[in-house]
Formats: structure tokens, sequence, C-alpha cells
């Protein structure tokens, strides 16, 4: 491991903590830093720290921390999924929207939402579109990966179109259901369409974990075969690689841990696209580091933005989407800046 | 040793390969020629197992090539390709590592490092190690990859019997490179017992480096043999359709193309 990279997860890791810290102490409810610290260190069983109020303990333990750790696990999520895609389709504009996922979950959420299902009884009632998103999603990604089968093998460019025109046609469907819609249901079906994490419980966290954690550490365990696949497909054959196997396996984890994500929190954009190229630019292209170090760095991004989200029209919020596109892009573009001077001297 | 039995390849209606059988023996090197669209490189990627033949079958030392699992194939035999992504930001050393990805798990052991940094060594690339492949020329990246198709075979002892599939390796070199890459792979042929299967267009590479030729038209093998016995100047100008001369003594092997030796003679006498 190269010293950049040690001093990338050492950066990371300090202000992993921090970013907790500012996440549950800031925000519309006044929760001083001193008391946020008393309450984290009583939580984690440290004694004689009781300085905070009954109310200050509530809201950080039952509101704000399940949505900073919402928040993280799902940008860890995306960046990781997006560094996935990126390296198997060995293009760093490559995002998990590429394969239908997004465009499959905003159908499947606006069906559910102008049929009123968010209205019924029951389980289905609360969670009914989460449950349409994920089926959309995962519906939307199959159909996509299904028509780019040719005899036993998985063609990428193919894959490619497939998912081009797959979401061409979702987009045409949501947008004949938007026709449809009235305007309460319109502006339910837009501020999804924009993302958020409000509605953050422990629940939510819980579920989320499985489903998020496992698709991580698979698209992890392919780092080595993703690095060999850069070099093209007949290499990676030649160098021992079943690459069918790897595509879809890759498939499969990004479009779990995607479409649990997509189902929680709505659309969030640019985190699966700038998070990896980011990361790239910081530590070089091997997918080791890259995925690891895209999980955190999503986690940190995707929990600032929430924070400012919180913050900017407090005690209103702002959609999560409009954060990480407005907070992310500046952030890439300095960086590319910076790297065409090294490269132009 | 490798057996090619019988190979077709078939695209739509197009045969590119047609009833191709041939023998690749360890220690020598055999060259591919022929005239572009001949079917070189379909046969040998048949060959290295990247594409599956219409018809036949390719043995390596009397197995069938579809029964051995890909990573096993993967250390017996190494293929350099025409053509290379580009693998953007990615270090010459990193490119390197890649052909021992067969070997190892998490980190290259020991051994592994030893016989990246001997391949780059050999290809005179060890200057270039922290340099992106974006960065290289073209040449340059030739040599590369070359480096990471050695550290893929690099073998152990004799008895191994390892396979290296080059098609067009020297494509972007220069004259010094083109030989000092050739002479790799005739040490690697006669000191490690490697099969060396090279596709080449420049005749006098084929005619001082190779052992057996192989030569194609049109998807079949039109002749093969000993290269001193099976190149003719009847037989190359049928094949490339143009005037080709060859001179050969005891030492030397070269073939001028595009004029007759008599002409160049009477020019010079002129």
């Amino acid at each position: 491991m190269t010293q950049r990279v040690k001093l990338t997860y050492i950066s990371l890791f300090i202000l992993l903590p921090i970013c907790i810290v500012l996440g549950t102490s800031l925000g519309a409810f006044k929760i001083g830093f001193e008391q946020c610290a008393n309450i984290l260190l009583h939580l984690v069983g440290a004694e004689n720290y009781s300085d905070y109020t009954n109310p200050q303990f509530n809201v950080l333990l039952h509101i704000r921390l399940p949505r900073v750790f919402l928040s993280m696990i799902i940008g860890a999520a995306l960046a990781v999924s997006g560094a996935g895609l990126q390296g198997l389709f060995r293009n760093p504009l490559a995002d998990p929207g590429l394969i239908g996922i997004s465009a499959g979950a905003m159908l499947a959420a606006s069906i559910a939402i102008i049929l009123g299902l968010q209205f019924t009884n029951g389980f289905l009632g609360y969670y009914s579109i989460s449950v349409a998103t994920f089926i959309g999603a995962i519906s939307t990604t199959i159909i996509v990966f299904r028509l780019s089968k040719t005899q036993n093998s998985t063609n990428i460019s193919t894959m490619l179109l497939a998912g081009i025109a797959i979401n061409a046609l979702a987009g045409a469907l949501t947008g004949f259901i938007i026709y449809l819609s009235n305007d309460d249901q319109l502006r339910d079906i837009t501020f999804w369409s924009l993302g958020s994490l409000g509605g953050a419980n422990w629940e939510k966290v819980l579920a989320l974990i499985p489903l998020i954690v496992l698709p991580i550490l698979m698209i992890a365990r392919l780092s080595k075969k993703l690095d060999v696949f850069a070099l093209g497909e007949s290499e990676a054959i030649c160098l021992g690689v079943n690459v069918n196997s790897l595509k879809r396996k890759l498939i499969v984890w990004v479009t779990i841990s995607v479409g649990s994500c997509v189902a929680i929190a709505g659309m969030i954009g640019f985190i699966g696209l700038l998070i990896p190229h980011i990361t790239r630019l910081m530590v070089g292209p091997k997918h080791r580091n890259l995925i690891w170090i895209s999980a955190i760095l999503g986690a940190l991004v995707l929990s600032i933005a929430d924070l400012l989200c919180r913050l900017i029209v407090a005690p209103a919020e702002l959609p999560i989407g409009i954060l990480t596109a407005i907070l992310g892009t500046p952030l890439f573009l300095i960086l590319l800046i910076q790297q065409k001077r090294k490269i132009n001297g | 040793m490798v057996n090619a039995k019988n190979l077709s390849f078939v695209v739509g209606k197009k045969h590119i390969l047609k009833n191709v059988f041939s023998t690749f023996k360890n220690g020598e090197v055999t060259a591919i020629l022929g005239p572009n669209g001949a079917g070189k490189s379909t046969l040998v990627k048949c060959i290295a197992g990247t594409i599956s033949p219409s018809n036949g079958a390719v043995e390596l030392d009397g197995e069938n090539i579809n029964t051995i699992s890909l990573e096993d194939l993967a250390c017996r035999r190494s293929y350099l390709n025409q053509q290379f992504n580009l693998s953007v930001g990615y270090t010459v050393k990193d490119i390197v590592s890649i052909g021992r990805f067969p070997y190892y798990s998490v980190y290259p052991s020991k051994k592994d490092n030893e016989i990246i940094t001997s391949a780059m060594e050999l290809l005179n690339i060890i200057s270039l190690s922290n340099r992106t492949t974006n960065t290289l020329s073209g040449g340059e990246l030739q040599r590369v990859h070359f480096a990471r198709t050695l550290a893929q075979i690099w073998p152990d002892s004799k008895e191994e019997k390892k396979i290296l599939i080059l098609d067009e390796p020297v494509n972007n070199l220069d004259p010094q490179f083109q030989h000092s890459i050739l002479e790799l792979a005739k040490e690697f042929a006669m000191k490690y017992n490697v099969c060396v299967i090279i596709v080449l267009h420049d005749l006098n590479l084929v005619a001082q480096y190779s052992d057996y030729s192989i030569v194609m038209k049109h998807g079949e093998i039109i002749a093969q043999g000993k290269t001193g016995e099976v190149l003719t100047e009847e037989l190359l100008e049928e094949v490339y359709k143009v005037p080709i001369s060859i001179l050969k003594n005891e030492s030397h092997f070269n073939i001028i193309t595009g004029i007759k030796y008599n002409q160049i003679k009477k020019e010079l006498i002129k």
C-alpha cells in the first residue's frame, strides 16, 4: 500500500467520527457538541457522561443517529456500486442508472403513488412504495441483462444500449403516469425523484444493513478480477477470469444494493458517478483501494449532504438529490482541473 | 504441444477458418503468416481459448482445451493480443503484475515479484515502472504487455511445457526491439521448452526466427512445414501477389518483397 493510499485511509477514518458528531449535533433542534459527545459516549458504555436533557437524548438516539447511519450506508452502497459498474463497463461515466435501476425504480414508485398504495392498511401500505421501487429496480435490470445475453455470454456494449433503451421506455411510461396524476400525486412523485433521508429510523437501518453490507463485501471480493478486466475481455479470459460469472455477480450485487437504497431513500444521483471518479483521482484505479475508499468517501459525502439539507432551509428540508449534485459537481471539477494540470505539467 | 484438429470458425455464412489441422511443438517457434484476412488471428484466438471454434477441437498435451479450467489454462498458456485497452491510470508495474494474477490470491508473493522484476528487466522497462500507461508510446506499451505475457507463463523448469501465443507482437516496434522481442521468444522456446506461436507479417523475421511456418489464405492452411523448406518464392508470390526473391545460403535467409533479385542486380549494374 503506497503512502498516498495510507494517508487517504487515515484522513477519511478521522473524518468519519467528526461527521457523525456534526450530523447528530446540528439541526433545527439544537444539541451542543458537548452534550452530543456525552450522549454518544454514554451510548458506547462510558459512565459519568450525563450532562444532557431527555429530549436531546431522544432526538439524537431515535432521529439523528439512525439518519446519519442511513445516509452513510446508502452513500457507501451507491459509491461502491458505481465503482463496480465503472470497472465492468471500463468506462468512468457508468453509474447504476445505466443498467435501468433508477428508471425502473422511478416508474414503479410513480405507479405505486398514483394507485395510492401508501394509503392501504398493513405492512404493504407503510412500505408499499419501497417494495414497489425495489421490484421495479430489479425487474428492469433483469430485462436489460436478459437482452444483452447472446448464447452463453453477456455482451457489455449490448447491455449499455439495452440500458439506454429501457431507460428511455421507462422514462416515457413514467411521463405518461405523471400526465395522469393529480397535483398531490405529482408533488409526491417529484419529491420522491429528488430523494430524501427523512423518516429514517433504526428499523430501516437494520433492514438495509444486510442488503448493503453483503453486496459491498462481495463487490470488494471481485476487485482483483476487475483489475484484470480493465485490460480487456479476451485478456481477462486468458488470465483465468470467468468473465460471464464476473458480469453476472457484479450486476446482481449492484442491483440488490442500489435497489434497496432507492427503495428507502428515493433517487439520489451523482454519488455513484462522482465518488468513484474522485477516488480514482486520489488513489489510482486499482479496485481494492478504489472500492473501499469509495465506500468511506461515499458515506462521508452523503452524510454531509444530508446535514446541509437539514440546515440550509431549517426547519424545512431540501431534497438530498439537489445537494449531492451541488456539492459533488464543483468538487469533481476542481479535482479534474488539478489532474489535468498535473498531466500537462 | 498444441494440436489443432479440424478447426472451423464460421460467422454467418462466411468461413473465417476452414478445416485447419496443425501441430505446434514445445521448444519450437511456429510462425503463422498470410495476407490480411487469412484467418491468422482467428486461429490463434481459437488456440488461446478466447473464442470457441464452430467445429473441431484444440488439444493441449492431449487434453481438450474445453475440459481444462480457466485458472489452470491461465497458468499454462499466455496470449498477447494485437490491440490493447489503454487501462487508464494503471502503472507499468501494475500491468506487468497482472500477468501473475493466476498465481496469487490477494498480493503477489516474493517469487511473483521477482518474476515481475525479471520480465520488466528483460524488456528494458524498469525505468518506466511508475509511469501510467496513457503516458507511454505505442512501442513502450507493446513491450509492457509483452512483459506481462512473459510473466504469466514464466517457466520454472523445462518439464512445464508452457505455451506463448503472440499475435503480431512487433507491430509498433523499431528494428532493435523487433529483434530483441523475437530473440526473447526464441530463447524461451529453446531454453525453457516453451511452445511459441507467432503471427508475423515480416517475412524476414519469419525466416530468421521461426523453426516451423504455417502459410494461410482464405481461412485455410495452404502450406506448412520447416521454415527453410516451406517458404519458396513460388508459394509466397502466389499468396501475396507481389514479386518475391529469396536469398539463402548456410548463414543467411533473406526475403525481398516487391522486386525480383535479378532486377535489382540489373539496376545496380546500370
